[in-house]
């Protein structure tokens, strides 16, 4: 899989463009994906102070689900450094949400439905957040410096407002993809630019909150669907 | 708003790369022998604890080593607040006894997931004798310090204070109070492996009873190197009695703390 990345500085404080995401072919051809949505642009260079908004991250049939309804460990949640994130168990069961990042690293304890907390993060980078009953819940916390972010829609658009005026980088980030070169835009000034990355083959697997496999206390329906090796059914 | 400077994509791109070198999460170690900690165990786990420590003979005549092994689980109730129950029993040369049950609770005024440098935390205690050689039962409290995360030099000071009663107990001794005094530095080596110096201290203002175990005041300094792995963790060290300073202190007073996470 490979990101394309083509951008226009269109406006005074606005950037547009369109990202491609696009998939390597059994013969090593790119070939475009039927989704572009989900990967995070974001524009680097200065720091800008967070938002008073605290994004939400819902725990919800066992996945992260965010704000706009997105979830999948594809999905990212752009933030900038020192704004809180909100995580509440809207699900009917316990969950342990947890990060081992040295970015940000937190341990929420067993939160039953309707319990909440949040987390503040101070320094910027990669959050990847898990939680240690249900080993397929996991989704990644982007810290970014500032404010100057968007997230791709299905078609690959994107619209990055209020941008202070000047050059500034622009950079394309998505789970389990190399990252693309970053792009000089200027604010107010036509700067198209196009960049591919091929991604490596997604690795869903991660070790628990104390660094050991999930195998020794798999939740109960992973035990349902998942039958002792030789038993012959599901 | 007017942007600042920013760290330029270098920084970036390192605190990326940082971000990939996961560390793993840590529970309710605690990085002391004696001082108390901030760390407390998650929300909904529970970690089984054991002390194997001895205080060692004073260089006064009428008293002896004794052996203490205290055990039990340790709740993470909340996010600020974790409740130990645990027994101690004590051994000595000439005896082994059921020595106490106790109910511990440790709250942080701060969530246990705050990133604030300093965080404080209230301990309280209370002490039932069963067969104590001192015949005191006894309410601790403690005012508890720390900067800096696990992951960093962390530093932690521990005040406290033990009041003895007679509670449940025959004895008609009064009531007596003794402070403690603790504080500790610790860093760590590695991602599992780290070091702690601390000291601590036991008075007792006024004149205490003379049916005490041992004649206070007592004053130590100590190191320890702590380990962690997965659901396990240990802290070990020696204080040494700074018996020049104070001639009743003992010269002595290992401790091993283990505690496995269930």
């Amino acid at each position: 899989m490979a990101l394309s990345l083509s951008a226009v500085a269109a406006a005074q404080e606005t950037v547009r463009g369109k990202v491609q995401v696009v998939t390597r072919g059994e013969g090593g051809q790119l070939v475009p994906a039927p989704d572009s949505s989900g990967v995070v642009v974001y524009l680097t260079g200065f720091d800008q102070d967070p938002p008073d908004e605290v994004p939400v991250v819902r725990q919800k049939f066992k996945s992260f689900v965010l704000a706009d309804g997105r979830g999948g460990a594809f999905r990212a949640l752009p933030i900038t450094k020192n704004q809180s994130v909100d995580f509440v168990n809207d699900d009917v069961e316990l969950h342990n949400v947890f990060s081992t990042s040295k970015i940000r690293e937190f341990d929420l304890g067993k939160k039953g439905p309707k319990d909440r907390e949040k987390i503040r993060f101070s320094k910027m980078g990669v959050v990847d957040v898990y939680c240690d009953i249900h080993e397929q819940m996991q989704m990644t916390i982007l810290v970014l410096p500032n404010r100057a972010f968007a997230v791709s829609g299905k078609d690959g658009s994107f619209e990055i407002k209020d941008v202070p005026a000047g050059m500034h980088e622009l950079r394309a980030w998505m789970r389990w993809a190399e990252l693309p070169n970053p792009v000089k835009v200027t604010a107010g000034q036509a700067a198209p630019a196009a960049l591919q990355v091929v991604q490596a083959k997604p690795d869903e697997q991660h070790k628990d909150k104390r660094g050991q496999s999930y195998a020794s206390h798999k939740d109960a329906y992973q035990k349902l669907v998942q039958p002792k090796p030789g038993s012959g059914t599901p | 708003m007017a942007p600042r400077p920013g760290p330029g994509p270098l920084v970036a791109a390192l605190a990326v790369a940082v971000a990939l070198h996961a560390g793993e999460a840590r529970a309710g170690i605690r990085p002391f022998l004696w001082t108390w900690d901030t760390q407390t165990v998650p929300q909904g786990d529970v970690e089984l604890e054991q002390w194997l420590w001895v205080r060692g003979k004073p260089a006064i005549p009428g008293y002896s080593a004794a052996y203490w092994i205290w055990w039990g689980p340790v709740l993470g109730v909340t996010d600020r607040l974790e409740v130990a129950l645990p027994f101690q029993t004590v051994g000595t040369s000439g005896a082994f006894f059921l020595e106490s049950f106790e109910v511990d609770a440790r709250y942080r005024i701060f969530p246990r997931n705050d990133d604030g440098k300093l965080q404080p935390l209230i301990r309280a205690a209370f002490h039932q004798a069963i067969r104590s050689p001192d015949l005191y039962s006894r309410v601790d409290v403690n005012a508890v310090l720390s900067y800096g995360a696990l992951s960093e030099l962390h530093a932690t000071v521990d005040l406290g204070v033990k009041v003895l009663i007679p509670f449940l107990n025959s004895s008609s001794t009064p009531a007596h109070v003794q402070l403690t005094y603790a504080a500790g530095v610790s860093y760590p080596f590695t991602e599992e492996l780290h070091g702690g110096l601390e000291v601590f201290g036991e008075v007792a203002p006024g004149t205490p009873p003379p049916s005490l175990a041992v004649p206070l005041p007592h004053h130590f300094v100590g190191g320890s190197v702590g380990f962690q792995r997965g659901r396990i963790w240990v802290t070990a060290g020696l204080l040494v009695g700074l018996t020049a300073l104070e001639p009743k202190t003992p010269q002595f007073m290992p401790r091993l703390i283990w505690a496995v996470a269930l």
